[in-house]
């Protein structure tokens, strides 16, 4: 065999293959596989550490939600900063005009919702055997369906007892909502906490997010070192492209639909349609939910359409966003079975109500992306000491 | 195994040994014609990392990650053999580098790195070129530049080194053939 640049073969090819005694003059060591006790403790102790940050976690609840967001946050405009960065502005600044940007951009809407939100929040309950505007619209609803077909074809249902039982289920879910809204409005104020904090991590995370990414990693042991780089950077463009893919799409489909709730004659069209562009961002349910609101408000609401044409409005714009906006903006899926989503949106709702089902599929999209990097890395690292060793 | 050798070979290196982060960077072809404020940005980007003698950088196998430059110490790069044996690819010193080509893509390593002696390294990462391209293209496109260049001139080393094979194994064939074409005593009868 012929010496090598860079120095010479430490055995022959045509050599036999090493036994235990040469095994201690390696170059490479062998990997070393840990014992059945020492995996039980590395679980133990794994499972230890998992448990108090989950504890902690929930201690600095206080703190996750304002985390998660400015997360969310640092990812939707992180490519803003780094566009402005690109064309020669330093990074502190590229953040200020993004945040500046987009404080005029909130501050707009605002002012374009504050107008319908003002006259719902003026809706007094009704009194005592008066009707309020909602409760009559209602009222005459409920009555034209149940002399239309209903009614006549089907004369052994009760239809006029189903009809009353509905419409005080709507009527009382309206009381609710309206008589609710100014407790929504202070429960807001009360987490201003949140509504604050967030922006502000988010701020020094576009300005610090690299050192901070960088000083995190400077922990990891150098066995790892590798493994969680590839790890990050996975989750980081897994999330990343799904973000910023489901915020331009939210936006364009509440342009969209703020134009088709206008042409309509729908009342509070630019509130309904930014509902709905929020509420998208929840797969599955989000459309739904986006879509209820508005449909539910045009039942008690005099000036709005009709039922039918408000709901081929929604449903032409959920068509479009489904077979043209989603597969042009959104270019990678996470690929998360229906059942997850559902599973992870009820757990979000009910740990932080309509945040935590904002914030609950990037996360279990985080823990997906951290799960196939872990399981790649173990099955390469098996694969090879089978065929290596 | 020779051709192997010629992609990890590292380049001849020029300059007084200088622990400086920026010295060292200077001397690495993939960061060269950059200036300062360039480099610095590059700097930034970088992981330091110390590995004890005898450490694993990474092991033949491994999805490639990015390139590793030694500020100081000394990384063997090791190949392993189907019958269990070693060899010693190239040794790799101070401001040299290694493992370039996983900064295009995550292919599995094909040799692996082990620090000879206690070693400081900085790690130029694929995540951290994307990163670089995303927030100063005009940078990120000079290192790609460079990189492709590299790449084309281990391309060239490693043609090379597969000519010399293929003369000398031409050349070892001529050799025999006549003796075996020439006829035996008894076929002369």
């Amino acid at each position: 065999m012929r010496p090598l640049k860079g120095g010479p073969a430490l055995r022959p090819a045509d050599a036999p293959a090493p036994r235990l005694a040469e095994a201690a003059v390696r170059l490479v060591p062998l990997e070393e596989m840990p014992s059945l006790g020492e995996r039980v403790v590395r679980a133990v102790v794994v499972t230890l550490v998992l448990a108090g940050a989950g504890v902690v976690a929930w201690k600095l609840s206080f703190l996750t939600m304002p985390l998660a967001l400015a997360i969310l946050g640092f990812y939707v405009l992180s490519p803003l900063v780094n566009l402005i960065e690109n064309r020669g502005a330093s990074r502190g600044l590229a953040v200020l005009i993004v945040f500046g940007g987009g404080l005029l951009v909130l501050i707009g809407i605002g002012f374009a919702l504050w107008p319908s939100l003002e006259s719902w929040l003026q809706q007094k309950p009704s009194q005592a055997g008066e009707k309020s505007a909602f409760e009559i619209q209602l009222g005459r609803r409920l009555e034209t369906w149940e002399r239309a077909a209903l009614g006549t074809k089907y004369r052994q249902i009760d239809w006029h007892y189903l009809f009353n039982q509905a419409r005080e289920l709507l009527e009382k879910q309206r009381k609710g909502l309206t008589e609710t809204l100014p407790q929504v409005a202070m429960g807001m104020l009360s987490s201003a906490g949140t509504l604050v904090l967030a922006p502000i991590m988010t701020l020094f995370l576009l300005i610090d997010g690299s050192a901070m990414h960088k000083a995190i990693v400077a922990q990891v042991p150098n066995r790892h070192f590798e493994t969680v780089l590839t790890l990050l950077h996975r989750v980081d463009r897994q999330i990343a492209a799904y973000l910023r893919g489901a915020a331009s799409e939210s936006a364009i489909v509440a342009a969209l639909l703020a134009v088709v709730l206008w042409a309509l004659g729908m009342p509070s069209a630019l509130l309904f349609a930014c509902i709905y562009g929020v509420a998208n961002v929840i797969p599955l349910l989000g459309p739904v939910m986006g879509a209820g609101a508005g449909l539910l408000y045009a039942l008690m609401d005099p000036g709005a359409p009709s039922l039918g044409v408000l709901a081929v409005g929604y449903l032409g714009v959920y068509v479009l966003d489904a077979m043209l906006i989603n597969p042009m903006v959104v270019g990678k899926n996470l690929n998360l079975h229906p059942l997850t989503i559902i599973v992870g949106i009820s757990i979000g709702g009910s740990l932080a109500g309509i945040l935590g089902m904002l914030v609950s599929i990037p996360f279990i999209a985080i823990g997906k992306a951290i799960a196939y990097t872990i399981w790649d890395a173990v099955r390469r690292q098996q694969a090879h000491r089978r065929g290596y060793v | 195994m020779d051709a192997e050798a010629a992609l990890w070979t590292p380049p001849k290196m020029e300059g007084d040994a200088e622990p400086d982060i920026l010295a060292t960077l200077k001397q690495v072809p993939l960061f060269q014609d950059l200036s300062g404020r360039d480099l610095k940005k590059v700097a930034r980007l970088l992981h330091e990392r110390t590995y004890q003698p005898g450490e694993v950088i990474f092991r033949e196998g491994d999805p490639g990650a990015g390139m590793y430059i030694v500020r100081k110490g000394k990384v063997n790069i090791v190949i392993g053999r189907p019958d269990g044996s070693e060899q010693l690819l190239a040794p790799i010193a101070d401001r040299q580098f290694f493992g370039e080509m996983a900064l295009l893509e995550a292919a599995p390593r094909s040799a692996s790195a082990v620090a000879a002696e206690k070693s400081e390294l900085l790690g130029f990462f694929q995540a951290d070129l994307e990163s670089l391209i995303e927030r100063d293209s005009k940078l990120g496109s000079k290192v790609v530049w460079n990189l492709a260049r590299l790449m084309a001139s281990r391309l060239r080393g490693m043609n090379d080194v597969l000519r010399q094979q293929r003369q000398a194994e031409a050349a070892a064939v001529a050799v025999a053939a006549p003796a075996s074409a020439r006829p035996t005593g008894s076929e002369g009868m």
